[in-house]
């Protein structure tokens, strides 16, 4: 390699790094998860750009005029997109132009490529700031509902999805109730309209785990949708969350629970318990 | 230099992916959809590309011709690390991103950096809190002993759902309704919502948390749950834990002996 090409490899690199530090997103403290403090954060941001611009000025990678950007691009990091009350119109122009493409994909992999197309550019134009949160909404469902196309599953999904609120907790049934192979389950919260399971599960099965597998039925028939599902974990165990819809209805006694492995539980609704 | 063809927020995710170095070519559409939208010039996205494109080329080869000035400025920096030990680490930091020396070059810096004592730290509050928070984070979670269910409410927005008791630690499992989708406010370091006491005067250390918003495409809300852990477990005395969250105060009994 040339120098003047290992020369501009360094400034690359360089920019990448006070890429990392300056553009940053700077988040409302109250949009921030759990665990980060953001002032501490950005504290220590920025006095790592400055480290940093200080030691590439020294090292002739970058002048005076880019310190100067690149502390204007820090100062001026946005947090999340601001969303107008009127979209752009070039913005929508652009998202017709990218459905109508979708409308007439050919084949399965054409029209999976298409859909793809439509997201980026949504994806584009939210990150733009140029949708009203109406349009950014609408064409996320445009969205959904071609991709469930007529899977009566899938659209009952969508619906599920988007009315289920959690915003009434009847009751928490404790565990925790062990499976011979290492999951558990540690309690259920039963809401009005959703059952949230929480799970551990000891990690020694260093094999991957997808917690939507856990399935839920009961001794009235309940159709469960998996609403969403996650966990996390280190290296000794991990713990996670199932949401399903609907919650038992009042006539269900009983809840079996399947997770993996064969394991499998009975969640009893009065009195609560789980083993 | 100009990076910033685009609205902040475009920069802000290309800036971030340019870091992480994705295929250039994931980038393509989006840019084609930021200049379709008016969003982006032609010539800032083809910037971008370019910018993409080098980070792709990328192999980690070592640049030796920056080699000596490096090690220079790092020299002075550890020289002076005693007074200003975070400003040492920073410059380490920024000069191993350059690939100007081998990488157990630099972890050699950081080593020396590392002999240093720690009370030699620039600031001495947060020296102290790293270290609270190092000596939490070797505290052991042993295991599950049993598990209590609540709800205790906390406030019109938060209950406590269950506590789960391990060997060496308390997870308290909380559920939080709010009108505007945010995350509840934390109270410190350790990023935990709540203040926890029991009759005996334990104190417990909030050693980290967790937590995932159900969002929903109605409205402005959102459930969002999540998992506090503190350090120790309720000794065998305790009979109750007492847990504070926005000067909202819940009782949940600690369940010995169930």
């Amino acid at each position: 390699m040339a120098a003047a090409d290992r020369l501009r490899l360094a400034r690359s690199r360089a920019e990448r790094y006070l890429a990392a530090l300056a553009l940053h997103p700077r988040r409302d403290p109250e949009h921030l998860p759990p665990g980060v403090d953001r002032d501490a954060m950005e504290a220590q941001r920025g006095a790592a750009l400055h480290a940093a611009l200080t030691t590439y000025a020294e090292l002739e990678l970058v002048g005076e005029q880019d310190a100067a950007v690149w502390r204007e691009a820090a100062e001026g990091r946005s947090g999340r997109p601001a969303q107008p009350g009127r979209s752009s119109p070039q913005a929508l122009a652009m998202l017709e132009r990218r459905w109508a493409e979708l409308e007439t994909a050919g084949d399965p992999e054409d029209e999976a490529a298409a859909r793809q197309r439509v997201w980026n550019g949504l994806f584009a134009v939210t990150l733009a700031g140029a949708l009203s949160r109406d349009d950014a909404r609408s064409w996320s469902w445009r969205i959904d509902e071609q991709r469930a196309g007529a899977d009566p599953t899938a659209h009952r999904l969508l619906k599920v999805r988007r009315e289920t609120r959690l915003d009434d907790l009847r009751r928490v049934i404790a565990g925790p109730a062990r499976g011979a192979s290492g999951f558990t389950v540690l309690s259920a919260e039963i809401f009005a309209d959703a059952i949230a399971l929480h799970w551990r599960r000891r990690v020694g099965l260093r094999e991957p785990f997808d917690p939507s597998v856990v399935s839920l039925d009961d001794d009235v028939g309940t159709d469960y949708l998996v609403l969403g599902a996650g966990g996390s974990g280190g290296d000794e165990d991990q713990t996670g969350t199932v949401v399903f819809s609907p919650a038992p209805p009042p006539d269900a006694k009983r809840v079996r629970v399947v997770a993996t492995a064969g394991d499998e539980f009975e969640l009893t609704i009065d009195p609560g318990g789980i083993r | 230099m100009s990076i910033f063809g685009a609205p902040p927020g475009v920069a802000e995710h290309l800036g971030l992916l340019w870091t992480q170095r994705p295929a250039a070519e994931r980038i393509v559409d989006l840019l084609a959809a930021l200049v379709d939208a008016d969003e982006m010039s032609p010539d800032d996205a083809d910037a971008w590309l370019a910018r993409f494109r080098l980070a792709d080329a990328d192999g980690g080869e070592v640049v030796p011709d920056l080699a000596d000035r490096a090690q220079t400025v790092v020299e002075r920096s550890l020289s002076e690390a005693t007074d200003r030990w975070l400003t040492a680490q920073q410059v380490i930091s920024a000069v191993a991103a350059l690939g100007a020396v081998p990488p157990e070059k630099s972890h050699e810096w950081y080593r020396r950096l590392g002999s240093l004592a720690p009370a030699s730290h620039g600031h001495q509050a947060d020296e102290r809190e790293l270290r609270r928070r190092a000596a939490v984070a070797a505290a052991h979670v042993g295991e599950l002993q049993r598990v209590i269910a609540g709800p205790v409410k906390l406030g019109a927005s938060m209950q406590v759902t269950s506590a789960e008791i391990y060997e060496g630690a308390v997870a308290l499992r909380w559920h939080y309704n709010a009108d505007d989708a945010r995350f509840p406010p934390t109270l410190d370091w350790g990023g935990v919502h709540f203040r926890v006491e029991d009759e005996l005067g334990t104190e417990y250390i909030g050693r980290g948390a967790g937590a995932s918003r159900l969002d929903r495409h109605e409205g402005e809300d959102a459930a969002v749950s999540g998992r506090d852990v503190f350090i120790p477990a309720p000794p065998p005395g305790a009979s109750e834990l007492l847990v504070e969250y926005d000067a909202n105060h819940g009782r949940l009994n600690c369940g010995h002996g169930r």
